[in-house]
Formats: structure tokens, sequence, C-alpha cells
């Protein structure tokens, strides 16, 4: 009986499944006591428990509840050649008996707990809100490259990329499916853009613009916005770039913008801004110097933004002007991106050279020219200016001047008789010569087409009158000579005698001694660039001393009762004081024996009231080498044999 | 005493092999890789198939001759959505959705009842006056008053008869239905008015038992065959509990791959959708 009874009790216990142990046969099938050996499919796994294969963790028995009717997690077995059957070598999960991933390898029913709190991804091995359970296989290729930062918190997160519900931080499944044949989020035929423009919306501003690679030409475009310039894994340098760096700082930009490059039309020749220099002032504004105050080509160009005043591409391949072109500050008319480091040459956008003034904007500009305040003249990439004429004349900044004052229709055309230019000045005069020499002048001599010259703040777009006192004459006009004087040193002997017009005449127009009688720019004749001229006498001397000391001249009381010499040419080569330096016409005139800048030779006369003074043989103007006797050089007996005799072979052999 | 109770084992396991009956199936067509991941299968009167191709919105039709065609649904989706059933007309239980479509042969949604957001339905069955869902959120099942709508839920999540653990597939037999209990391992039988609760099969890991009961249907005898998901056999019970037998062919039973929807048509033949194989097999019964 007792055999009986223990009969019973041992099949009881062979047979019965009690809730407990049902819970776990639910998927740990190979612990039911009653499995015959062939109820199982023969499946691999490698890992064992209590001796037999484990067959929990296998493909079908995750997808008898991840079919739909407990869990739909179809759509993960449809892209399961991503991740799922991959072989690796791990040792910190389990693999199945080929060594490969299966859903055991990240996923235990045992850990549940993510499922409830925190966690999208349930029965996760390993935490995957700070990416650990990826690292868990990609720690080296997290730690030894440069990637896409992770744990970082990102501002107006996209809740679609969130790996949890808590947190906002980027980490690896912020951006991969683990499940999805398409490894990427957003990714449409390798184009991740989409998956990029959830965080950097801000720098979507690239679409359709000349950095746009969807649009490159000549079959270099690519698929991908960002990826041209950005990778995000396995990069060495800052940005993810996604090509080779140099230490150069510019070579995000100049890899492209090279000769051979993809930027070859917009190439940065030796002439262009300098860049990778200190930025010497202190006043620029940090958004263009950069933190660390160095100039580079991100200091004035944002990559990723065709124009900071949004302007909406609608087609690619625009060409760029002062207000488009990546500009993170247009050059508008008030040369606002220039100007914010040189600030000394805002004084330009109040002056006759502000591109709102009529001559501006009507001789130069058209309605497709859209060119800013500075880039109007200069080049910041190319050469120095721009110019509209083939050869060079003088200077850079010369040829750039005429450029615009050639022009017969401007009122500020400057004629043929002008101040030279290309010759050497003095060179202890402080204006400064053309560049590369500074002993040559130029019109950069005289004017700095930044400064007007004077107090202006209207701007009205109506061209402004110059006069001495702005013209962006370097030294003012319109008080004394200064300005010529920096080089005429002598001349200026001038001042304060009968012959400066500017005091000698009541309400004069002169400003300064040396206007009264020259015109730096368009004077009636280039010699001496003399603005006055009676223009019947002859010799140019008399053209221009007798255009005052006539009848009803300024100078009508002092007119010499005899004032000519008989027109006669005489040879004057050996007597080269008695002329005029300048002269060239070998007449004798009133210049042969009068200086008019010097009231007199001796300078104890030349004192500030002698011109009070009548005149007489010492003063008067007169040159010093004929003080004894002005006509004896020439009619004493000696002058007849110097200048008669001496040169005619004929007479000299009857002497 | 060791050797006596492998003894007593080998004895009992005998047995049960000599007691199964085996029921041949001889595979008539089969129709491979026409869908992603089908779920449930179910025939209308005129002998008409349709499969529900959820992961690819659509419905798969195959008419007597075996030509396939597609149903997508017109200006609305069925994406993922898990049971089909007929009632003049193919009917989808929309799971994530939370709601009942009826769509006709153009994808027109012909009918619509929405469900509560907490509603998952994933399977469908009528009778005349009311429309029965399985509701795998809620752990319950839904019955619907065809005319007035109104909504009665029953059962609940629970271990005991009349609660479930994921409801899944179901099938009607005369007063009753007959609801795949899926993680409580077990079918069970109900009256249509819910006041009766029976096992049909319980959870096991032998033969005559089940695992992961999936889809059910019956035959003419009204023998309920199940199709067990993961051991991949399907097995036939009587609605009072006794195991009748198990597919087999030549003799040897069948393993099919994650069998989740089966339909025994009206010339007897069971059409098996195997969903983790995307694979839709037809199987003449021999010896019913």
């Amino acid at each position: 009986m007792n055999k009986i009874i223990l009969f019973i009790l041992i099949l009881s216990l062979l047979f019965s499944l009690p809730n407990s142990k049902k819970n776990c046969v639910t998927c740990h099938i190979t612990w039911s006591n009653e499995l015959p050996h062939d109820f199982l499919k023969k499946e691999n796994s490698h890992h064992i428990l209590d001796g037999i294969p484990s067959l929990v963790s296998t493909k079908e028995m995750c997808y008898s509840c991840h079919d739909g009717y407990v869990v739909d997690s179809r759509k993960y077995f449809i892209d399961e050649d991503n991740h799922l059957g991959e072989k690796i070598e791990i040792t910190n999960l389990p693999l199945n008996n080929q060594n490969k991933i299966y859903c055991g390898t990240c996923h235990t029913p045992h850990n549940s707990e993510m499922v409830e709190t925190i966690s999208y991804a349930p029965f996760l091995r390993e935490n995957i809100n700070d990416s650990q359970l990826c690292i868990s296989c990609h720690e080296n290729n997290i730690l030894k490259h440069n990637n896409h930062p992770i744990h970082v918190k990102q501002n107006n997160f996209p809740k679609a990329l969130a790996t949890s519900k808590v947190n906002e931080n980027v980490e690896c499944m912020t951006c991969h499916n683990i499940h999805n044949h398409q490894p990427t989020k957003l990714t449409i035929e390798h184009n991740s853009s989409t998956l990029c423009n959830e965080c950097h919306s801000n720098q979507f501003a690239i679409e359709l613009s000349d950095h746009d690679f969807r649009y490159l030409e000549n079959g270099n475009s690519i698929n991908d916005i960002c990826s041209g310039c950005h990778l995000v894994h396995e990069r060495n340098e800052n940005f993810l770039w996604a090509n080779n760096l140099t230490e150069n700082n510019n070579s995000f930009c100049l890899n492209c913008h090279s000769e051979k490059g993809l930027g070859k039309n917009k190439l940065i020749n030796n002439h262009a801004h300098p860049i990778d220099t200190k930025i010497i002032k202190e006043c620029i504004d940090p958004e263009i110097s950069g933190n660390n105050r160095e100039i580079q080509c991100l200091s004035c160009h944002n990559p990723h933004e065709w124009s900071n005043n949004h302007f909406n591409l609608t087609e690619t391949n625009e060409e760029g002007n002062s207000l488009t072109s990546f500009l993170k500050i247009p050059d508008d008319s008030n040369g606002t991106l220039c100007i914010s480091c040189h600030q000394n040459e805002s004084d330009i956008i109040y002056s006759d050279h502000s591109t709102k003034r009529e001559g501006f904007q009507n001789i130069l500009f058209n309605e497709q020219d859209n060119k800013g305040q500075c880039t109007v003249c200069h080049n910041t990439h190319s050469d120095d200016y721009q110019f509209t004429k083939d050869t060079i004349e003088v200077s850079k900044t010369t040829t750039l001047c005429l450029s615009c004052h050639e022009n017969n229709d401007l009122i500020t055309t400057i004629g043929s008789h002008s101040h030279p230019i290309g010759v050497e000045f003095p060179k202890q005069s402080t204006l400064p010569g053309i560049k590369n020499n500074d002993n040559i002048i130029g019109c950069e001599t005289c004017h700095d087409p930044h400064k007007w010259g004077q107090n202006l703040t209207e701007n009205n777009g109506h061209d402004l009158n110059g006069d001495g006192a702005s013209s962006f004459l370097r030294i003012p006009t319109d008080v004394n000579s200064d300005l010529c004087g920096s080089c005429h040193t002598k001349e200026m002997a001038v001042n304060g005698s009968k012959h400066d017009l500017s005091i000698m005449i009541d309400n004069s127009t002169n400003k300064n001694a040396c206007s009264g009688c020259h015109s730096t720019h368009n004077a009636i004749s280039q010699h001496d660039l003399l603005d006055t001229l009676a223009i019947n006498h002859k010799s140019i001397g008399e053209q221009h001393c007798l255009s005052c000391h006539e009848k009803n001249g300024i100078a009508e009381k002092m007119i010499p009762e005899i004032s000519t010499h008989p027109i006669k040419n005489i040879f004057l080569k050996f007597l080269p004081n008695l002329l005029s330096k300048n002269t060239k016409l070998k007449t004798i005139d009133c210049l042969t024996c009068h200086d008019p800048h010097y009231w007199s030779f001796n300078k104890n006369f030349n004192n500030n009231n002698s011109f009070i003074k009548n005149g007489n043989i010492k003063t008067s103007f007169l040159k010093e080498h004929n003080y004894e006797s002005n006509c004896q050089e020439c009619h004493d007996i000696n002058g007849i044999w110097k200048y008669l005799y001496f040169h005619d072979t004929e007479k000299r052999k009857q002497f | 005493m060791k050797l006596f109770k492998y003894i007593i084992i080998v004895i009992v396991l005998s047995g049960f092999l000599f007691s199964v009956k085996r029921i041949q199936l001889i595979q008539v067509y089969s129709f491979d890789s026409m869908t992603s991941y089908p779920t449930d299968i179910v025939g209308s009167p005129d002998g008409t198939i349709y499969v529900l191709d959820g992961m690819k919105n659509r419905i798969l039709v195959i008419d007597e001759k075996f030509n396939t065609s597609f149903i997508l649904p017109n200006k609305s989706t069925i994406n993922q959505a898990v049971g089909i059933g007929y009632d003049n007309g193919v009917w989808i239980a929309d799971t994530p959705r939370n709601r009942l479509c009826k769509i006709n042969r153009n994808g027109e949604f012909e009918e619509v009842i929405s469900l509560n957001k907490n509603n998952e339905p994933v399977d469908i069955i009528f009778t005349e006056s009311k429309i029965i869902f399985s509701d795998k959120n809620n752990h319950d099942i839904g019955v619907i008053n065809k005319i007035t709508k109104q909504i009665k839920k029953l059962g609940g999540k629970g271990k005991e008869l009349g609660s479930f653990s994921f409801p899944g597939p179901m099938v009607k037999i005369d007063n009753n239905f007959i609801v795949s209990d899926i993680l409580n391992g077990r079918v069970i039988g109900n009256s249509i008015d819910y006041s009766l609760n029976f096992l049909v099969a319980e959870f096991g890991t032998e033969e005559g038992k089940v695992f992961r009961p999936k889809g059910l249907t019956i035959d003419k005898l009204k023998n309920i065959w199940v199709a067990d998901s993961y051991t991949g056999l399907i097995q036939i019970f009587s609605i009072d509990g006794s195991y009748v037998g198990i597919a087999s062919n030549n003799g040897n039973k069948i393993n099919f791959n994650t069998p989740t929807g089966i339909w025994i048509d009206q010339l007897s033949r069971i059409w098996i959708v195997e969903s983790m194989i995307n694979k839709i097999s037809v199987w003449k019964i021999e010896n019913e």
C-alpha cells in the first residue's frame, strides 16, 4: 500500500507544473519536466541553462510573442539584417552558438525595470540612455575616434529621436536604429540630412546655396547636404570635417577653394584679405573675430547661410554679391561688415564716396550689380581693388581712382591738366607715396578716399560739393598751403607775399596762397598747373603774370612800364639760372627774371610785412642772379661775346 | 528506484504515442513571399481567402483558382493591424489604431467602430447580433451589439477560467466562442453569454497540450484546430477538451514555422499562415 502511495506521489511530482514554474516555462521551455525530446525544434543556442541549451532568447521564442498578438515587433524582424546575425567577437555580451548577434545578445526578459521607468527599449542587458549597450561592442570606435558627441544635452530636442522618456541627451540611439536595415533614422538612400536637420535646423539655410553639394555641377553632386563637409564618425578634426585638414584653421575652406578643389571658381589668391593674423583692435565684435582673436575665413563667412538677411534662395548657383556670399554681416551701403574692423574708414559712408550718393548710383550701379560700400572698390579675395582699366597707372590705388575720375561725364572728372603722378617727390614730405614706393606720388598721396575731410552727418544721397576742407584731402587746403608745402617747401615763401592772393584780395575765394594761381586738377595749363592765363600774350609767363598785372587786373596798379621783352627766341641754353626751372620755352618773359613765389631772394626781405613795401631791385620777386644788373647778363660787352659770337662758329672766327 | 522511475516515464510516454491520432495533410499549394509577416487569415462563404498583410498595409486576396490580388486601404491605413474576420465583408482588427473596420474590395472603409484608446483588438469574430473582439491590452473580450453598438467587456487579466493573459485569435462554434489565451498557454471556450467558461486545451510542452496557441479554426466535425506558433504544431481538440490529433504528413507531425493564422475552407482544406517565413500554404485534410 505504501509503495502505491509513493508511486502516486512520484507521478504527481513528475507531471505537476506549479504556477511559479509555469511562469518560467512560458519562455524557459526546456525547464518543463514533461518535455519529450522530439517536441522541440532543433535550434541554435550556446546558452546553457541547467545543462540544456537554452531556447529562451532564440528568434523563434521571441517571435512567439512579438508577432503582434502580444507585442508587435514585426518591424524589427523585417529589418533583421541590421545587427541580428552579425558575427562579432565580444565577450561581455552573449552570442549564439555561431558567435552571431541574436535577440539575447542585447535583451534579457529579466531586466524589465527600464520598461516602466525611463526607457523606450525594454529588457535590455545594458542601459541605452547613456549608450552603454552600444559602447559594450563599439567601445573602440567610440573612444579612439572623433565622433558626433554623445551624452550631451540638446536644446529643443526632438522627442521623436529621444532614447527614453526622460533623457534628452544625444546618445547613439538618438540617431541609430538598432533593428532597422537602415541603421540611421530618417535616412533615405544614404541621405541623412533630414536627421541632421532635427537638431541642426539653423544650419539648413545652406539649402540651394553654393555649398549645397546636391547641386554641384560637373557630376560632383552628392545626395546628402551635410556629408560633403561633415561625417559623423571617425573624423579626427573639429566640426567632424569630412576632408583632411592641415594645421591651418582655414583649411576647412581652402580645401575646396583651391586650384584643384570643388570651389576653384572662387579662389583666394595672394592678394586676398590677410587671414590667420591676430586682430589688433579690441573693439571688434567677437562675432566677427571669434574667441581666438584671429582673422579666419569664418570671421566673415558663415558657410551654412547664404545671406544673413535670410534671402530665400529659389534656385541654385546664384552668383553672390556683397549682401550674400555666405557673409555673416553684409557689406551693405553702410559697409557694415568691413567697418566692424576697419572703423577708421567709417567716415566714408558720409562722403561723396558713399555708394548712396548720386554719383555712385547713376554711374557705377545697375540693377544687377549689387555692390556694397567697400566691395565697390575692394576685392577681398583676389586683387586689392576692383578695376575697370586694363593697365595699372602709377599704382593700383591711382588706377582705381582714375577708373572713375577719368570719366568725362562726371563733375569730379580729372582732366588732362592735373598735378603729375608717378614722379618722385621729396623724401621729407609727410605725405604717403604709392604702395611699394613711398617716394612716388599717386592720387593717394594727397587724398584719403575714405575721409571726406570734414564732419558730415547728413546723407541724403545727393552728391556733395567738395572744397579745400573736404574733397578727401589729407591736409585741408582751406586754411593754409600746408598740403602743397609738404612737398613744395621753398615755394611756401609766397605765403604772406604780394602774390598771396588769399590775403591780398578782400573776400577772396582763395583760401590759401597757392590756389590763386594754381589748380591741382583741371588747370588751364599743364605748365605749372597755372589756372589764370591772359591768352592775348604769347609766352606762358606773360600769359599768367599779365592776367593780373594788366588793366582791370587785380594787380593793375603794378603794371610795369616796360613789361615785355621782344619776343624773340634767343639761345639761353647756357643761362639756366636765368630761366625758371620749369620753363621749357626758350623765351624771355616775366619768369625769366621773376620768381613769383619769392618776394626777395634775400630771406631778410621776406618778412611778413614786406608786401606792403614797394618793391625794389632786391625784392619785387626778382631772381637773385641779376640783382646787380638785370640786363647786364645779356646786354653788356661780355654778353655780346657770350651770346652773340661765342656760339656762332663763323663770327667766332672773326674774333 | 531510479531505474523504476525511468521505466514509468517510458510507459507513460509510450501510451501517449500510441494514442495519438495523426491527421494526414497533403500540401496542395503555397504562396511564398507575397506578404510580410502576415498574421491572420479568413475565408468568405464564396470561397475567397483573405490574408492580413498588416506590415504592408494591405490584404492578400486569393480566389478559388489561387489567383491573387490585394485590397489596398483607400484614404486610411491598416498598417500593423493583426486580426481579420469576415461578416458580409472583410473586417480588420486594427490594433494600433484601436478600431474595427469593415473594408470593401476597393479598399474603402464601409464601417469603422472606434474603441477606447486603450483597446488593442487582435482578432474579430461575429454572431448574428454581436461583434466579438479580443483586446490584448486589457486582457479581455469585447462584445459589441451590432445594432446599438454598445460594448460590453468580458474577462480581464488573470489565470482562472474567464480571465486571460493576452487573448488572441478566436473562433465561433455554435453558441460558444473559443479563445487562444496566449500567455496563459491555453485555449478557452466560452459561451456567447459568457456564463460558461471551459478549458479546451491546456498549457504544456507535450503533445496534446499547447505552448503558444495562436490561430484557431474549426472543421466540419466542429473540432478545434489550434496552431502553436512556437512549436509549429497544429493540434486538434474537441470542444470538450479531448485531444483529437496532430497535423502530420506521412506519419510525421509537421513543424510549421510560426503558424499564427489557420483557416479551413468549405473544401475541407486547411490554409496556414506561417508568419515569420511569409508563407501561406494550402493542405488537403486526408483522413478527416
